[in-house]
């Protein structure tokens, strides 16, 4: 009998060819996001480490600073001067008894370079340095970069060298003439000839490298007393671990590695970096899968309902309950076979393209062959099977369930079974849902956050119990107010979708999942974007404000006084970023390089607005936390050696752009070597009188050389902002276009099921007379109403969990205020309309294909 | 009555008498050695004001005879009218609307939609086609088949009986031409069967209706003015006043291989 039941499924899934190909779509969406992320992720990986296997090959043991740990803080990048000079000497002079053969040392510093056009290189993320040229000779490794024939190595303070993708991507060759600038420091903008191109190990898209003659390198980038990392050689006899050990003892305070770690630290670095567009992608993935669920679990629950004489007859003739369970899941094993490596082969074209795509954008990752290990065929197909087996279980069940007497009787396949238990379930999660992020948004801070997010978790549940429940009602009322100038048809369209509210809640939930979490991010989106509006006209004064756009944000100091020198412009105030300590804990806040009280609107709670050179104002948020208050001296220590004392000389309210403290010039400038200053931004006040425009335009002719500088109005400034984080929210949305697809092909599947399902009925309304399009509209009608249901519970539950949980963001961003975003609900619920009617296209038209006969024949 | 169809109306005058004729109809299934000539050239005409049934055993094609008249089928030769309406040639657009319009339906199973209410379902052909509905007909046509206390209710609610009832007020609060019946009592047991061939036979007796059903019922037939016999695809005979026993023992008849020659007998 076994295999006879094995013959039924079979026959079964070959005999409805279509229902098996949106079924197994269904699983293809899921696992085909599962396998790319894996592919991709593990593809990328495996090009990185192959280019840094020939990083720092011949190194045997690096020095370089130790970091703080705190990176964030500075806008100028780097926090550390480097490795002193006197380092170096000293290995020079014990190179025997250390055992060292060979010492390189590097100066380094972010850079920007010009293009052909002179615009700046866009590295799409990758670095962009200037160093030293090393000869060839004295290389740790003689075949770490090369210069191409055609060219030479550089030399004097007007020759560079520059990598050969960089120079391809810039279209620069050599003797090409173009500009460049240093980031941080005091360097000016200058010229520099290309005299020649670099082949280096581990050139990859993106990255950017020009190298100058030691001298000019340790002019540009160094403070003329550090280098930025030795790199030495052993001697003969002398073995990596033993040279390592013998500086660190030597050099304790430093960062002492060999060359198998340089290359470790670099691929582990990449690795995280990759991880977490792992986890995006397995984001994506988890959605697929999820929604996949339900129309999975829909698509058995419906064959079963229509196989119900069949399985019966089987039942009658001596099958057992568990022979049907079993095959109803074979049946659902076949599918998730199929739909898993179908997903496979997909999600490895998925993760080439990403590839492509990236690449294609210069985002800097290397392009190498496609890697499948075993992970992601494992993955995919585990995943694959055991969602469609977990979603088929219950309808398998049921399925066994069947008794042999329904196979006379005529079939009845409403779900009939009462919601009672389901519902009461769902509203016992709805109320400890609502109830944590009432509780959470009353909060602010991690915590409370964490509430909310557990809520909104409760929230997803309730929907999955309560939504069949709570269909009813809330289609009744979308039916009669939409429906309504449909005439009957609206009316049939209505008590159609509200016919089945297992099936409509399942159909839905693809909506509602991917559509709350659209409203989460729009809500998040519209809360940042007013807050950064209100406070930027709130507490900036100046009309103008330059920035910078590299890489690191970082605008040189040397800008502002470009800025100063052009007609109509009264002052400039830069703003620094600070790094420092006080009491042995890392600190980072703003210096003012003028009177900030006249670029920016200050709330005194208390002492004055006016900064003296050695003074501080703190927000009353900081003063609290850290016990600044007014007169208080508090001392500041340098992370290059000396301490300076302030006095707290104002205390004002905290606000989004002025915390969490400003510390006057000159205590600035013992703090922060001139190596190291970076500006953050330059806020520009305007003689009266002045045409702000043409200022605005003088501004940019006179920063132009500085190649990444931004100058911006109040509003552009604050549109700029915006632009950041909707940026940030793009990939969020992409969600919403994968949600919204499987909703899309999740309510065809519904609809054409419930089609085939309702033959003889949509016959018989053929045979008095309904047309072929208004058989048509009624499908329409139907599925743009649960879309619309679905999207409404969506938008309603993501609203409020994005409410909430801007609430908790005020512990790091002072003064935001939840801001719902109107257009894009409204946006949305349009879109879900216009979908679901998409989605109904191909049902409709086979439903009005229906032959009235059918309702006649005996079937 | 308006035909919204716009069919192409044939230029010959007709007899006005006639609500429904075939002419010289063929249907044939299939092809080569497996053709099945489910009607060979049967012509016959449905005088208006009178009920006919159509009996034959099965595979005589008398479902089929009815499905082509009614415009849910379309023969492979042969001339179909409704009333003074040609049904060749109309396209799908125009023969839903001759059906919704002219032609009133009562089917075995499956007549009414299971989410609306009773008087829903009655109104619906006129509702989906636009049209008012004549309420004081309605209620009056409600009010002699029994059903004003059920209107509020759904199909699920219903008896058998009463769901066919309902059909059988859905196809005459349109006023058609002609209301075909297929199998309208086959589910029903004999007492509602009689409910509902009686208000068949009022309909025609008091309504001035046309109505022709098929059945295999001779009590059924014996509601009839005129009874028209199928077999192998051919009337083989056409007879009027006939009892339930007389058509009984045709059928019978007729159930032999070697069935010729219609009953000798006259009503």
């Amino acid at each position: 009998m076994a295999n006879t039941m094995r013959k039924v499924s079979l026959r079964n899934l070959a005999a409805h060819k279509l229902r098996l190909a949106l079924t197994v779509l269904s699983v293809v969406l899921g696992t085909s996001f599962v396998a790319g992320s894996l592919i991709f992720t593990s593809t990328i990986s495996n090009s990185f480490n192959g280019i840094f296997d020939q990083v720092a090959v011949g190194v045997d043991t690096q020095i370089s600073p130790k970091s703080s740990g705190n990176d964030a803080g500075g806008f100028g990048g780097s926090e550390t001067l480097g490795v002193p000079d006197s380092v170096v000497r000293t290995i020079e002079q014990d190179k025997a008894q250390l055992g060292v053969d060979k010492i390189v040392t590097a100066y380094s510093s972010t850079m920007t370079i010009a293009d052909s056009e002179g615009k700046a290189i866009q590295t799409g993320g990758a670095p962009s340095v200037g160093a030293n040229w090393i000869p060839n000779d004295r290389a740790l490794d003689p075949n770490s970069a090369k210069i191409l024939p055609g060219g030479r190595a550089p030399n004097g303070p007007n020759e560079a060298v520059l990598n050969e993708s960089a120079a391809k991507k810039a279209k620069l060759k050599v003797g090409s003439r173009t500009k460049v600038v240093v980031n941080s420091g005091t360097a000016k903008p200058f010229e520099v000839t290309i005299v020649g191109l670099m082949d280096i190990a581990g050139d990859a898209s993106g990255y950017t490298e020009m190298d100058f003659d030691t001298a000019t390198a340790k002019k540009l980038f160094s403070d003329g007393s550090h280098v930025a990392n030795v790199q030495l050689g052993a001697a003969q006899g002398v073995s990596a671990d033993q040279l390592k050990q013998r500086i660190e003892q030597r050099f304790p305070g430093y960062k002492v590695q060999t060359g198998d770690e340089v290359r470790q630290e670099n691929k582990d670095a990449v690795n995280s970096f990759l991880q977490i567009f792992n986890y995006i992608l397995l984001a994506f993935a988890a959605i697929g899968l999820i929604v996949g669920t339900f129309i999975i679990y829909n698509t058995f629950s419906m064959i079963v309902a229509q196989r119900v004489r069949e399985l019966a007859l089987l039942r009658a003739i001596g099958a057992a309950r568990k022979q049907i369970t079993r095959s109803v899941l074979f049946e659902a094993f076949v599918v998730g076979l199929i739909g898993s490596v179908i997903g496979l082969v997909i999600g490895a074209g998925l993760a080439i393209g990403l590839q492509q795509l990236l690449s294609s954008t210069g985002s800097g990752l290397p392009s190498g062959g496609l890697v499948v290990g075993p992970t992601p065929i494992i993955a995919c197909l585990a995943v694959g099977i055991i969602v469609t087996m977990v979603s088929a279980w219950a309808p398998a069940r049921r399925a066994s369930k069947v008794a042999p007497v329904e196979a006379m009787r005529e079939s009845q396949t409403d779900g009939a079974a009462s919601l009672k238990v389901r519902t009461l379930i769902g509203a016992v999660l709805a109320v400890l849902g609502v109830a944590l992020l009432a509780i959470g948004a009353q909060g602010k801070g991690g915590g409370p956050a964490g509430q909310v997010g557990l809520g909104a978790v409760l929230l997803i549940l309730a929907v999955v119990f309560a939504a069949p429940a709570l269909s009813r009602p809330v289609i009744g009322l979308l039916g009669f107010v939409l429906a309504k100038p449909f005439g009957k048809l609206g009316q049939l369209a209505r008590t159609n979708s509200m016919r089945n509210p297992r099936r409509t809640a399942a159909t839905a939930f693809a909506l509602t999942l991917g559509l709350m979490l659209v409203a989460v991010i729009g809500t998040l989106g519209s809360s940042f974007k007013a807050t950064i509006d209100k406070a930027v006209s709130n507490d900036v004064k100046a009309p103008i404000l330059v920035t910078g756009s590299g890489g690191t944000g970082a605008l040189p100091p040397t800008v502002s006084g470009n800025i100063a020198k052009v007609d109509g412009v009264a002052s400039v105030v830069s703003i620094r970023g600070v790094n420092a300590k006080v009491a042995g804990k890392d600190v980072s806040g703003n210096s003012p390089s003028g009177d900030l009280s006249s670029a920016a609107n200050f709330h005194m709670v208390s002492g004055t607005d006016r900064l003296p050179a050695d003074g501080l104002l703190v927000s009353d948020k900081t003063a609290k936390q850290k016990g600044w208050t007014l007169g208080k001296t508090i001392t500041f220590d340098s992370k290059f050696g000396g301490s300076v004392p302030v006095k707290v000389v104002g205390v004002y309210k905290s606000s989004a752009l002025l915390d969490p403290w400003q510390i006057g010039s000159a205590a600035y400038e013992k703090l922060t070597p001139p190596q190291l200053r970076a500006d953050f931004v330059d806020l520009v006040q305007l003689k009266d009188g002045a045409d702000s425009g043409k200022v605005q335009t003088g501004i940019e002719d006179a920063t132009a050389d500085f190649l990444t500088v931004k100058v911006q109005t109040r509003a552009e400034f604050a549109n700029a902002q915006a632009a950041t984080i909707n940026q940030m929210l793009t990939v969020l949305y992409g969600m919403l276009g994968l949600a919204l697809l499987i909703a899309i092909l999740g309510i065809i599947n519904t609809l054409a099921l419930s089609v085939v399902e309702r033959k003889r009925e949509i016959g018989m309304l053929r045979a008095v007379g309904m047309l072929r399009k208004q058989v048509r509209r009624t499908i329409y009608l139907e599925s743009m109403l649960i879309s619309i249901f679905g999207a409404l519970l969506g938008m309603v539950i993501g609203v409020a969990i994005g409410w909430c949980l801007v609430r908790t963001f005020r512990e790091w961003l002072t003064g935001i205020q939840p801001e719902i975003p109107w257009g894009t609900i409204a946006f949305t619920l349009v879109a879900a309309a216009v979908c679901g009617v998409l989605a109904a296209l191909w049902p409709g038209i086979r439903a009005a294909r229906t032959k009235p006969l059918e309702a006649i024949a005996d079937l | 009555m308006s035909h919204s169809a716009g069919a192409p109306l044939a230029a010959v005058p007709r007899q006005a008498t006639a609500a429904a004729s075939a002419k010289q109809l063929v249907k044939t299934y299939g092809k080569g050695e497996t053709t099945v000539h489910a009607l060979r050239s049967v012509s016959v005409d449905f005088a208006a004001g009178e009920f006919t049934a159509i009996m034959g055993p099965s595979g005589s094609g008398k479902s089929t005879l009815m499905h082509c008249l009614a415009g849910l089928d379309t023969a492979t030769s042969g001339v179909v009218r409704i009333g003074d309406i040609e049904l060749t040639g109309l396209n799908d657009k125009q023969m839903t609307k001759l059906r919704r319009d002219r032609i009133g339906f009562v089917f075995q199973a499956f007549n009414l939609v299971p989410t609306l209410t009773a008087r829903e379902n009655i109104t619906l052909p006129l509702d989906i086609a636009g049209r008012k509905v004549d309420k004081q007909w309605m209620d009056m046509v409600v009010d002699r088949l029994g059903l004003a206390d059920r209107l509020g209710h759904r199909p699920s609610e219903l008896s058998g009986g009463q769901v066919q009832r309902v059909a059988c007020a859905r196809a005459l609060v349109g006023r058609p031409q002609i209301i075909f019946g297929d199998e309208p009592t086959g589910n029903l047991d004999s007492r509602s069967s009689g409910e509902v061939l009686s208000i068949l036979r009022r309909s025609v007796d008091e309504f001035d209706q046309t109505v022709v059903i098929v059945t295999h019922d001779p009590r059924a037939a014996s509601y009839a003015d005129r009874v028209v016999f199928l077999a192998d695809g051919q009337i083989v005979s056409d007879q009027r006043g006939l009892s339930s026993d007389d058509i009984f023992e045709y059928m019978k008849h007729l159930d032999e291989p070697a069935a010729q020659a219609g009953p000798e007998q006259a009503g």
